[in-house]
């Protein structure tokens, strides 16, 4: 693992105790460019985590808190009129940010959702026939509270493809919980020194591009996806959208370990948290293990040719 | 004669059974694979016989050489059919509920992953033991072969097995196979369409026709459907001389209800108009449960949830008809 | 099964089958009738109007039967004539054109591909030259691809070729192992033969007749020698002896013919008493459609199959089981030396003193003139042929007609002919001094083709006399030999050139003078002698000489054993053709190392791998192995990573080392030391 993204590890890990796996993650998803979606219950820790990333990282924070109310102008921004300069002026909203935490995603109506959504995926805003443009890096942490409740709208199959991993904090271990409950009172809400700054994560960031993906390795993404096709096991099998994400998010864990090509290995530690959202059928999208990505992984060799 | 055959089906079917077990899908081997002459192919040794007499009779060595050459190209191809035909990787994609007197169709995905060729010549597939099935060859289609089922009533029909033959290349050997794939197709009752009959949760008395759509948040614009309350309508777009249209709202919090069996109707007519009003209550998007006999539905929406009350309604056995 | 329609308009594999199948009832025109070929040829234009689209249907099956009857009748009319053989033949090319007009189903259609190909299997009746055989072979494969469309009408045409193609090739080595060890079997019966058109000698002479048949230079027939050649003077290939004589024509005695009837009614053969050298040959004869074969006196049958083939007889007359519709081999052996004494000498005598009852007087008158002179037979023989020279006798092939006392006019007054007037014209004096006397026609000569190997053409063909002379038996005389001897020792080109002539319609001059054409010729000729030799001339005494070759001495097991390794030779042939290839290359090698490395692994452990990743598996076994092995399957491990997935290429120091580690791995695996750290561990 690269030093300076284990100093990284290290400084989120003083703010999520004990869930070393899903930091790596999230920084992975970072590196890849990729959005992500943490499905958690309340409490586990999810908006600490988001702080924790924006302030390592040196990136401008904003928190939107999703309501059935919450409008897309609310989040977008507005154009509002200048009665001095007598023309409209737009006043970007919450998510002009780098790193924006769309916390209770589900919670939105849909049409706020999708708003949403587009921009995560244009990285940039349209509003009233004008286009703004997102700021770069754009990383967005939207979170889901599991399961069909009531007042939810679950986000649909079409628009979880567009977060690049989910990743579910769930309870911290007993030791880590304990270490929590002995420092809870003297812990700093402040945020952490910048390890890596913004630019340097650019850097970073179209580096992963180029690490080398070997054929064998692109074939066994190939036969992973088209495994999920074929096996009517699979109720959602994966787009080419998921293969690109898998392919994108093994690159990141290959350099995350200093790594200029990815190897099988890669794609195993990275394809839960990019696969298991877009596998699962909808009506089950509480909880459960991840059953379906696994699976899916013992069926195929990585080293068949 | 017909007990005897039916009990020979039983055992040929009990034998497949152990042979070519179920499966979604099937890359085809020795096990699976049977290949006997055709009846052309016996006409064709025929042929050959002739030809060997003629030629013994007449003394005539390239008469006898063209009846070797005829059987040893006749062993060729048993070897060429074989092998054409097992390099078939065939799956089924899964079958789409239907309702009766549709017909539902299963088709075949014949394309090996990563391996563009696929097998050459006109293949027939029947379900077992029918004659009429369908024949083409597989290039035409792309490897999809979609068979169809007909259906009469209402239920769930586990899909017979689909016998698959080919006798690619010269018609001398038929290669074939029976194949199983786990599918239980899933009929639904026709659907009859009649009054929505829609009980509100604690209101066990009293349907009520609950409203379309909601009306707690601006949703969208649509067109103006004649005969719909007139608050709805967008007068400001009215007024700037657009078309009608009018606001949807879309609803906050469904009210949920059941939808449940009518003891007045026979039963298979109740079950259609259950099936209409389930279809016409998710194109709706209104939340809905069902109660059927023992069985409860929670309420909820959704496409998913259509098809699981669709399928309860299949399914449907009174308790009596069960023993 | 139902019997599916096939489709009309454009149907690809229809046409195909209705063009190969007109175009081989045309090849069999001469068996065929006239209104049959018309029939196939409206089937086959009923067939291209379909495809065309210009009806779309055929023709009703009334219609069709209407047109049966009315074809079968005229059939059962003519059949009278033709014999079994081509009213089969005329009647199956007959049916098949009516089916071919009514071919709806996939099950005509099969039907018609068999009809086809039966066909073509009667055309090699007719025909066994390297040409129509090449003919036949691209019927046969169109048939192929004709049927090959019906099972996969979608296949474009050239890669419906090219697969039947390859899988002709494939099966051709088979068949012809086949053909070469399966044993022929004698004919089971009698078939049908064909009246024919016959060429090369006819069954009477009348002085005249062969002038025209020497002017041909079509083959009669290839002798291949096994040992030298016969001096070119003893060349005397006896086709007919003749016996019957009314003046004018020479022709095969009736009383002969009973004999032999008789002999084959009682299921007797003459067989000589043979003695002295002898050499053995086999002969090709040219289709004649007559049953007479050549041999050089005294020849007799060699093998059993030749046995079974001719019947010889009290003439010393080979005479073959069936006409030669086609090419035909045989083997004979002769004996040169022994003399013709073995047969009744009395009844020949008896058959061979036969006169017409009149004519030719001047010849009468001479004849009993010089037999006063000479008694002695043999002094009567010498003044006979003294006569031809001292009258200076011509050799011309194109004599005066001699319609009336043929042999007076030849003998006194135009004294000019060629080996049949001389043959006549001695073997009648000789019986009227009373000394049995008879024509044989036959071949003299023929060409070198090869050192042991004699082409003989329609121009050698020849007439002499046989006398008898007491118990010597039949001796030869031939009194062409006198007046032109070249005729005898260097053939008839040199015979000719010598008395001033060329053969009038010159097979020889033109054309053939060129050197290149020549050559060609040559080779042409040499080309169809393999063709004969090898491929119709392969008989039962071939494929033993073949075995022999091949086993040495012949014994039951050596047989067995053959026979055996020559299925597994076929299965090895199959396996090579089908078995899926070895993608040698596709592997590579830190791939093979680490395939290598597992099984490794899974035999001492017993812990497989399945779908997990290699570092996972690593880890997985690192608790049941010595410390040695789990260092080396990290270093094998590392390798496969660098060579499989990094960019760039290290690749032989890498794959060296590991090759090292491997080795290591497997020695501290099976080292009992590793075995026992093992069992510690997993304990």
């Amino acid at each position: 693992m690269r030093s300076d993204f284990q100093a990284v590890i290290d400084a989120l890990g003083t703010q999520v105790i004990g869930k070393t796996q899903q930091l790596k993650l999230a920084v992975t998803c970072l590196l890849a460019n990729g959005h992500l979606l943490i499905e958690d219950l309340p409490g586990m820790g999810k908006t600490t985590l988001s702080h924790a990333l924006a302030s390592v990282f040196g990136l401008d924070f904003s928190r939107i808190q999703f309501t059935s109310d919450l409008l897309p102008s609310d989040m977008l921004g507005v154009n509002i009129f200048d009665s001095h300069q007598k023309q409209f002026q737009f006043r970007p909203g919450p998510v002009f940010n780098q790193l924006v935490l769309a916390d209770e995603i589900n919670r939105a109506s849909p049409k706020t959702q999708s708003a949403l959504l587009e921009a995560m995926e244009e990285q940039q805003v349209s509003i009233d026939g004008t286009t703004h443009q997102l700021p770069s890096p754009f990383f967005v942490i939207g979170t889901q509270n599991p399961g069909y409740q009531s007042g939810t709208y679950p986000l649909p199959e079409s628009q979880l493809d567009r977060f690049l991993m989910r990743i579910s904090l769930g309870y911290p271990g007993w030791e880590a919980e304990r270490a929590m409950l002995k420092s809870g009172s003297e812990r700093v809400k402040t945020s952490l020194d910048t390890h890596i700054p913004t630019n340097v994560l650019l850097e970073h960031q179209s580096a992963v591009n180029d690490v080398h993906c070997s054929d064998s390795v692109i074939s066994y993404i190939l036969r992973l996806v088209v495994h999920s096709r074929e096996d009517a096991g699979y109720p959602n099998p994966l787009s080419p959208r998921a293969s690109k994400a898998i392919l994108q998010a093994a690159r990141a864990w290959a350099f995350l370990h200093d790594r200029d090509y990815v190897v099988p290995e890669d794609v195993q530690a990275v394809f839960t948290a990019v696969t298991e959202h877009r596998l699962r059928a909808q009506q089950d999208s509480h909880f459960e293990d991840d059953v379906l990505s696994q699976r899916l992984l013992d069926s195929v060799d990585p080293l068949a040719a | 004669m017909t007990a005897l055959s039916r009990a020979l089906q039983r055992r040929t079917l009990k034998w497949l059974e152990k042979r070519i077990p179920a499966s979604q899908r099937f890359a085809l081997d020795l096990k699976s694979v049977f290949i006997f002459p055709s009846l052309f192919g016996w006409g064709f040794i025929v042929v050959c016989g002739s030809l060997f007499i003629l030629g013994t009779n007449y003394q005539n060595n390239l008469m006898l050489l063209l009846c070797y050459f005829l059987l040893s190209l006749m062993l060729i191809t048993l070897f060429v059919s074989y092998q054409n035909f097992a390099k078939l990787h065939v799956r089924a994609l899964p079958v789409t509920p239907v309702y009766a007197g549709n017909h539902a169709s299963l088709t075949l995905q014949c394309q090996q992953p990563g391996k563009p060729k696929l097998s050459d010549g006109l293949f027939t597939v029947t379900w077992w033991q029918q004659a009429d099935g369908i024949t083409c060859e597989l290039a035409e289609h792309n490897g999809h072969l979609t068979l169809p089922y007909f259906t009469t009533n209402r239920g769930l029909y586990p899909l017979p097995r689909v016998t698959l033959s080919n006798e690619y290349p010269l018609g001398l050997f038929r290669c074939w196979t029976h194949l199983d794939f786990n599918q239980t197709l899933v009929v639904y009752p026709t659907p009859i369409p009649c009054k929505i009959a829609f009980q509100e949760e604690g209101h066990d008395e009293g349907s009520n026709t609950t409203e379309q759509a909601g009306h707690d948040d601006f949703f969208a614009l649509r067109s103006y459907i004649p005969g719909e309350p007139v608050h709805r309508v967008a007068w400001k777009h009215v007024a700037k001389g657009g078309d009608w249209v009018s606001k949807e709202f879309s609803q906050q919090q469904a009210k949920m209800g059941y939808l449940s069996l009518p003891a007045t109707d026979d039963l298979e007519t109740a079950l259609s108009k259950l099936a209409f009003q389930v279809i016409t209550l998710s194109e709706q998007r209104i939340a809905f449960g069902l109660k059927l006999g023992r069985q409860t539905i929670e309420p909820d929406s959704g496409d998913n949830h259509k098809h699981r009350c669709l399928t309860a309604l299949a399914r449907y056995a009174p308790v009596g008809a069960i023993a | 099964m139902t019997a599916p329609r096939l489709p009309i308009a454009g149907h690809r594999a229809s046409l195909i089958l209705a063009m190969l199948f007109f175009i081989v009832s045309l090849s069999l025109y001469s068996p065929l009738q006239i209104w049959v070929l018309i029939l196939s040829g409206c089937a086959a234009l009923v067939r291209v109007a379909l495809y065309l689209g210009w009806y779309n249907h055929a023709p009703s099956s009334r219609t069709v039967n209407l047109l049966a009857l009315l074809c079968g009748v005229t059939l059962a009319w003519f059949s009278l004539d033709l014999g079994l053989l081509l009213s089969m033949i005329n009647l199956l090319v007959m049916a098949c054109s009516l089916k071919l007009m009514l071919m709806t189903r996939k099950k005509d259609f099969l039907q018609m591909f068999a009809s086809s190909l039966f066909l073509i299997g009667c055309g090699f009746i007719f025909s066994q030259s390297m040409s129509a055989t090449a003919f036949y072979l691209a019927m046969q494969v169109g048939l192929l691809v004709a049927l090959a469309s019906l099972f996969s009408p979608g296949m474009p045409l050239l890669r419906q070729l090219r697969k039947l193609g390859v899988m002709s090739l494939q099966a051709l080595p088979i068949a012809i192992v086949l053909f070469l060890i399966l044993p022929q079997l004698p004919p089971l019966w009698k078939m049908p033969t064909a009246k024919s058109a016959t060429t090369g000698l006819s069954d009477t002479v009348t002085p005249g007749d062969i002038a025209s048949l020497s002017q041909s230079d079509e083959l009669a027939f290839n002798a291949t020698f096994e040992s030298a050649l016969p001096a070119a003077q003893d060349r005397y290939w006896r086709a007919i002896t003749m016996e019957h004589f009314d003046g004018k024509s020479w022709s095969v005695s009736d009383t002969r013919r009973e004999i032999r009837a008789q002999y084959k009614l009682f299921g007797q053969e003459f067989t000589p008493q043979t003695t002295g050298p002898f050499y053995d040959y086999q002969v090709i004869a040219e289709a004649t459609g007559k049953s007479w074969l050549y041999g050089i006196d005294v020849a007799v049958a060699h093998t059993q199959a030749s046995r079974d083939y001719i019947w010889q007889s009290s003439d010393y007359q080979l005479i073959a089981s069936q006409p030669l519709m086609s090419k035909r081999a045989y083997r004979l052996r002769s004996f040169p030396r022994t003399p013709l004494n073995q047969t009744l000498l009395n009844m020949d005598t008896r058959l061979n003193l036969q006169l017409p009852g009149s004519g030719n007087p001047a010849t009468r008158e001479w004849a009993a003139e010089l037999r006063k002179q000479y008694p002695d037979d043999r002094a009567f023989i010498r003044q006979v042929m003294n006569f031809f020279v001292e009258q200076e006798f011509r050799y011309t092939l194109n004599p005066d007609p001699m319609p009336l006392n043929p042999v007076d006019t030849f003998l006194f007054d135009r004294q000019a002919g060629f080996c049949t007037h001389y043959a006549s014209a001695m073997a009648y004096v000789l019986r009227l001094a009373g000394i049995p006397a008879r024509l044989v026609t036959g071949y003299h000569g023929g060409e070198e083709l090869k050192d042991n190997v004699l082409s003989v053409r329609q121009y050698d063909a020849h007439a002499w006399i046989e006398a008898m002379l007491g118990e010597q038996g039949w001796v030869r005389f031939d009194p062409t030999s006198i007046v032109s001897p070249a005729r005898v020792s260097f053939g008839l080109q040199q015979a000719l050139e010598e008395s001033g002539e060329s053969l009038s319609e010159s097979p020889f001059s033109g054309l053939y003078s060129l050197p290149m054409m020549d050559s060609l010729r040559l080779f042409m000729a040499n080309a169809d002698y393999l063709w004969s030799r090898w491929v119709l001339g392969f008989d039962a005494a071939s494929r033993e000489n073949l075995l022999e070759r091949i086993l040495g001495e012949i014994t039951l097991w050596r047989l067995t054993v053959f026979f055996l390794s020559v299925v597994a030779g076929i299965a090895l042939i199959l396996a090579l053709y089908f078995l899926p290839r070895w993608q040698a290359n596709d592997t590579t090698t830190h791939r093979k190392l680490v395939n290598r490395a597992e099984k490794v692994l899974v035999r001492h452990t017993g812990m497989a791998r399945n779908a997990r990743s290699l570092r996972e598996y690593e880890k997985a076994l690192a608790p049941h192995m010595p410390n040695e092995a789990t260092v080396a399957l990290h270093q094998i491990i590392s390798g496969f990573e660098t060579l499989e997935y990094a960019p760039g290429r290290r690749a032989h120091s890498v794959s060296d080392e590991m090759k090292t580690a491997l080795k290591t791995l497997r020695r501290s695996l099976s080292g009992k030391d590793g075995a026992a750290a093992s069992k510690a561990r997993r304990g």
